[in-house]
């Protein structure tokens, strides 16, 4: 106890001294933030669409006008920027592909998706390329209805000023570079950005006299070769290339080539590196977004690096086009892309690695994908071992003096406190150096705290962000948007299980009646931690899950169970015997669990608590059976879905993967349930309701007697309060491989978020949870992050 | 059917009465079943047969739909029962056997119909019935339309709609209940109410029967003539059309025209002889199609009529009207809402498949199990409390009593609550009478 506590006290004195000076930072910029943000709702409220947000019902049938050959085409356009696409038309390809780049996919189902036209989609579509008035043709053309007015105007207003302002990095400084000089005289008009300008040194040879500007020739832009690429040109057009290539351009007529500015002259003028940020806000907030591009070709500065996909290596069709959006027109855009799990994100990231061929800084969440990440590098590129350097706390290799590749963890670089003197240099070397590419894995769970500290702390030519479920009406993904760039690709779910890259899961909610005294004790208990035990104890669930366990094993599949409760997850795992794994489980343990899991046919079924729901691979898992989960939190159920969806090659039947969710029916959970599962609904998974499983009853399953029942309510009852509350409240941020072993547990009052709400996730001040970051320094940036929102 | 239970409640006398006519027979005939059109033709051309010799008609597995059957053709009359042998009946074999042999059997004399100038060709006959169908529901919604009087007077005798606290016509539970059912139901459903109505005015519902059935038996796209017609019928002409069953273009036409509707009212499908199967079923399908229901619950229904969406809204939480398509989505509330209305979970099911849109019927199932399995436990869940007869006694002359009688009462387990401060205890109906003799012998 002396020990912990000792420790906690260092490192939060510790804390408070070192991060002082940086936690005022923070402090100003959230300052900052909520400032902007309450600019940009006015900014946007300019032209935002009547969002139907509330589900009111929005009667357009006598304000649109339906086309004669409405037939042929496949969406209709609503005026409040809605979109409804056919997914049976004959051109629903090219119509969901340049839908994807334009809108936000609401919902991708079976036979009609919707998409939603928002001012940040729009910018996401101008900076892989599309220009105003394609947007609108190609939407009128498509459009069952006439466009809208509304529409047309929208798209104009959005696209009117985005695209126009590039920062560009080169020779280690930055340049805010237009075509259009009247824009950066208007941008020169705002003080911050003035103040933060370089006036130009004597070797910057073509200077404007009037204004100042430096002068470039635009210079031949020649489209770029996505590194393993099946069609060398396929993934370079300027424009998405379906649009050219298919059928559809029988309907859309030849668009010019937008990048066709060889002759025409840009203009900048340098900042100072320490305000990009800044200057950065500025221009989103006087609607001027910039476009980060990288011009990787032409940068002799930066050493190349030596690395190539294996000749042996197949990128997919998606992975393709994805990266086709980010290499648009030569240059490499920053940009997210949306990927789901088990599709192959980092062999997208390896590949922009392998065509960018310059340093490339890993960003991941815990030690354990940093180690995943080298090995994937090591697949399926042909890249020097001693070429990769891994910055981790347990391992800290130097790093190589030419282009490399460095793998480390968010929390490492963003690290406030006291670092070894070996960590130090490493530290400042990632500092210092002109990073080609960042990749930037699973981006959705990083605070935006951190990710400033991350991102300013490095220099790079263009970011890639990586994740599986950018959850749309979270607030961060603006944050996002400035920080790393607009959404560059999403996949649809369906489409690639379709094809075969995603395992065919079969979803079902399993309901189990609570027995009549868990019930009754249930609804008269006072204790909210303790009627959450009680229907996570519920003896009908326990005897479901056993139930599905036998069920599965005599199948043959690899079972993971997930429980966020360890009272519940130790009480089932000893139940059934099985092994399991949890926050304090060591390294050792771990390791050794997962690998009789993965080769040892008698290990069929696992245990573990939330520190398995991401960034942990275990191919062999088929059936995912969740007992206790984390409220609505409607990224964890996909996280977890995640860690079943590797295509299987072995497939009996329709279904080849089962995820299960367990829940005690007419409790609270039955609400977190269906909440949680939105994201995976909308992506066109169905859950079946299971209301009782076929042939449970002739089982010898545990606790079938009343006695065995009564025995564990009264055990379940004589637990302290805090047991059920502890594990509710108490985050473990420890991830898999716990690297950082002797962390303080700092257990964070919930008390001031009450109601639905908060328990749900839903409200913004507890979305912190779910970052599963791993060391004091996260949870101070929790605090803080916390702390400065009240 | 709607109209055999009709027929059923029916006497033997009118029964008989209506089997005189030889259309009606061949109607039914054809409106039955398929076993039940066995039946009836194994015993068409034998006097009698032992009852247990039928069962070998049916194998054993099959023996619910056996009983069925049967009991099927005895309520209409259609069989009777002698000791252990069951023949046809009389009336109904003798015509049956006739128009079999008939081959120049017309409904009117004058078949060879002259052709009207200007007569309505097939599509404009569908789609006056259609419109005038949809008027008649019309009525039914809160939509504001022209009310028709026969018709509203139909409805409102028939339950549909009845009149609330401000003397507005409003529709009833029932009403909803009629507009999630099939077309033919409904009109069957009102033409039963019309038929008690004439047999008030007329004393001649059999007579209009027989019309109808006769009717039936006309050709789409042909003109009759009006002058052939009795006296009555003819002002039965002017009921049916506001139907929509019959096109007459004025009161004095000589020439009246079957719609679609009369001709498969007894048949249930839209089958004609005019047009082969396969056309006849892409056009029903073209027709009635029109609603996606997708795994997240989202409704698409194709479909510019307000009709058809006000329908949706009864259990759709509607979000898009666009010209020719409406969005919404189906929600546990929106469901309870339907489900206090008196529509069930298999009405909604069965009218969403019953309506899917082609490509949905494609694409495998037209209505997502997950969404109609979700929704029969939305109408589960309201019935998951069990109710029972209790009885409660109170004022208990003394502690001992009480104590004494909860006692008893566990004892023969049929206790159920009590409450020691209030002395007041709650037990099974069934212990009744036994814990009042209990009591009365110790303590009364």
């Amino acid at each position: 106890m002396s020990n912990e506590t000792l420790k906690r006290k260092r490192g939060s004195s510790n804390n408070t001294t070192s991060s002082n000076n940086a936690q005022k930072t923070w402090e100003d910029y959230e300052k900052d933030l909520e400032e902007s943000e309450n600019k940009k709702v006015i900014k946007t409220t300019n032209y935002s669409l009547d969002d139907n947000k509330n589900g009111d019902f929005l009667d357009y049938s006598t304000k649109c006008i339906l086309k004669q050959d409405n037939k042929s085409r496949p969406i209709w356009v609503c005026p409040d920027g809605h979109i409804f696409l056919e997914t049976f038309s004959p051109i629903y390809k090219q119509a969901s592909d340049f839908l994807v780049a334009i809108a936000e996919p609401a919902c991708r189902p079976q036979l009609i998706h919707e998409y939603q036209l928002t001012p940040y989609s729009l910018y996401a579509a101008v900076s892989v390329g599309l220009e105003t008035d394609d947007i609108i043709n190609v939407l009128q053309r498509l459009s069952k209805l006439a466009l809208p007015k509304e529409i047309v105007s929208f798209v104009r207003q959005c696209t009117s000023s985005y695209g126009k302002v590039k920062l560009v990095l080169q020779k280690n400084k930055y340049f805010v570079e237009s075509a259009y000089p009247e824009v950066l005289e208007f941008l020169l008009k705002d003080q911050v950005i003035a103040n933060a300008r370089i006036k130009p040194s004597l070797e910057q040879v073509v200077v404007d006299d009037k204004t100042g500007f430096i002068i470039n020739k635009g210079s031949e832009l020649k489209p770029t070769q996505i590194s393993g690429s099946i069609q060398p040109n396929r993934g370079s057009l300027s424009l998405d290339s379906v649009l050219k290539n298919d059928s559809l351009s029988s309907m859309l007529e030849e668009e010019e080539d937008t990048v066709d500015n060889s002759d025409q002259q840009f203009h900048s003028f340098e900042i100072d590196p320490k305000q990009v940020e800044e200057v950065k806000k500025r221009c989103i907030q006087l609607d001027y977004p910039m476009l980060e591009e990288y011009d990787f070709r032409n940068d002799t500065v930066n050493p190349n690096l030596e690395i190539d996909l294996k000749p042996t290596t197949m990128i997919r069709p998606y992975q393709e086009k994805s990266l086709s959006k980010m290499f648009g027109n030569g240059r490499a855009r920053s940009g997210i892309i949306v990927l789901p799990c088990g599709a192959g994100k980092s062999l997208s990231g390896i590949t922009a690695a392998c065509t960018v061929k310059k340093s490339i800084l890993v960003l991941c969440t815990s030690a354990v994908s940093v180690e995943q990440w080298k090995y994937q590098f090591k697949l399926w590129s042909n890249i020097d071992d001693r070429m990769i350097s891994k910055f981790t706390s347990g391992s800290k290799e130097k790093i190589y003096s030419l282009a490399n590749v460095t793998i480390t963890t968010y929390t490492m670089v963003a690290f406030g406190g006291r670092r070894s003197a070996e960590a130090f240099k490493i530290m400042e070397e990632i500092a210092n150096r002109e990073w080609g590419l960042v990749l930037l894995d699973e981006v959705h769970v990083v605070p935006a705290a951190m990710f400033r500290k991350v991102l300013t702390v490095t220099k790079a030519h263009c970011k890639l962000g990586l994740t599986a479920t950018l959850l749309r009406e979270d607030e961060k993904i603006q944050d996002l948007n400035f920080l790393i760039g607009p959404k560059l690709y999403e996949a649809n779910w369906l489409d690639l299980q379709k094809a075969g890259f995603l395992a065919n899961v079969s979803c079902s909610e399993v309901w189990c009646p609570m027995t009549s005294e868990f019930y009754q004790e249930y609804l008269t208990n006072e204790s909210q931690s303790k009627k959450k035990l009680l229907y996570t104890m519920n003896p009908n669930k326990f005897r479901a899950c056993e139930y599905l366990i036998k069920f599965h094993e005599q199948r043959g599949d690899k079972i993971i169970v997930f429980s966020d409760n360890v009272y519940a997850l130790k009480a089932y795992a000893i139940g059934l015997k099985k092994y399991f794994i949890y926050g304090p489980t060591t390294e050792m343990e771990r390791m050794s669990i997962l690998s009789q899991f993965q080769s040892d046919p008698s290990v069929r079924c696992i245990f573990i608590s939330k520190v398995g729901d991401t960034s942990i691979d275990i191919p062999e898992a088929t059936v995912i059976i969740q007992i206790s989960s984390h409220y609505g939190s409607r990224r964890q159920e996909a996280q977890r879905l995640g860690r079943i969806l590797r295509p299987k090659p072995k497939s009996e039947g329709l279904y080849n993967a089962f995820f299960y969710s367990l829940v005690s029916k007419d409790t609270q959970e039955m609400y977190y349930s269906t909440k949680r599962q939105q994201f995976l609904i909308d992506q066109g998974y169905s859950f079946k309701v299971i209301n009782e499983l076929p042939g449970i009853e002739q089982e010898t399953l545990s606790y079938s007697t009343k006695q065995e029942q009564l025995d564990l309510l009264a055990k379940v009852l004589g637990e302290g309060d805090d047991v059920g509350k502890a594990e509710i409240l108490e985050e473990d941020f420890d991830d898999i491989t716990g690297t950082l072993k002797k962390k303080p547990k700092v257990t964070i009052s919930r008390t001031g978020n009450s109601g639905i709400k908060a328990l749900s996730g839903a409200s913004d001040g507890t979305s912190y949870m779910e970052f599963n970051s791993s060391s004091n320094a996260a949870n101070l940036f929790a605090k803080t992050y916390n702390a400065s929102r009240r | 059917m709607k109209i055999f239970q009709y027929l059923s409640s029916l006497n033997q006398e009118d029964l008989d009465q209506l089997y005189k006519d030889n259309w009606t027979c061949q109607a039914i005939l054809r409106s039955l079943p398929p076993i039940g059109k066995q039946f009836i033709l194994k015993l068409l051309m034998i006097d009698s047969i032992e009852f247990e010799q039928t069962k070998i008609w049916t194998q054993e597995i099959s023996n619910q739909v056996h009983r069925e059957t049967f009991k099927k053709l005895f309520d209409l009359k259609l069989l009777t029962k002698n000791k252990t042998c069951i023949q046809l009946n009389s009336i109904f074999q003798h015509n049956i056997k006739q128009s079999l042999m008939d081959m120049e059997h017309r409904v009117f004399s004058s078949d060879t119909t002259v052709k009207e100038l200007k007569a309505p060709t097939i599509d404009e006959l569908d789609q006056f019935s259609k419109t005038q169908w949809e008027k008649v529901l019309y009525l039914l919604s809160d939509e504001k339309s022209d009310s028709i009087p026969l018709i509203s007077e139909l409805l409102q005798s028939s339950n549909l709609t009845s009149r609330d606290g401000n003397g507005q016509l409003a529709i009833t539970s029932e009403g909803f209940k009629f507009l999630l059912k099939d077309i033919y139901t409904q009109i069957w459903t009102l033409l039963i109410v019309y038929l008690d109505t004439i047999e008030k005015k007329y004393k001649s519902r059999i007579e209009l029967l027989c019309f109808l059935f006769k009717l039936s038996f006309l050709q789409l796209g042909r003109g009759y003539l009006v002058s052939e017609l009795t006296q009555l019928q003819k002002t039965l002409l002017t009921d049916l059309k506001q139907f929509g069953l019959i096109y007459i273009k004025s009161n004095d036409n000589p020439y009246f025209y079957p719609t679609r509707l009369i001709i498969s009212l007894t048949t249930g499908k839209t089958l004609s002889l005019m047009q082969d199967i396969k056309t006849e079923q892409a056009l029903s399908q073209k027709e009635q199609g029109y609603i996606i229901l997708e795994t997240n619950y989202r409704l698409y229904a194709y479909t510019s009529s307000s009709l058809q969406i006000s329908l949706l809204s009864l259990f759709v939480k509607m979000l898009y009207r666009l010209p020719n398509l409406a969005v919404g989505i189906v929600t546990r509330e929106s469901i309870r809402m339907a489900l206090i209305h008196g529509i069930t979970a298999d009405q909604i099911i069965d009218f969403i498949r019953h309506n899917a849109h082609p490509n949905a019927t494609l694409a495998g199932t037209p209505i997502p199990d997950v969404v109609a399995e979700q929704v029969k436990l939305w109408e589960a869940e309201r019935n998951c409390v069990d109710y029972s007869k209790a009885v409660l006694y109170n004022s208990f002359p003394t502690l001992d009593c009480f104590n004494a009688t909860v006692k008893y009462a566990k004892e023969l387990n049929l206790f159920i609550y009590s409450n020691d401060s209030k002395k007041i205890l709650v037990i099974d109906e069934s212990g009744n009478e036994p814990i009042r003799n209990y009591i009365r012998k110790n303590f009364g």
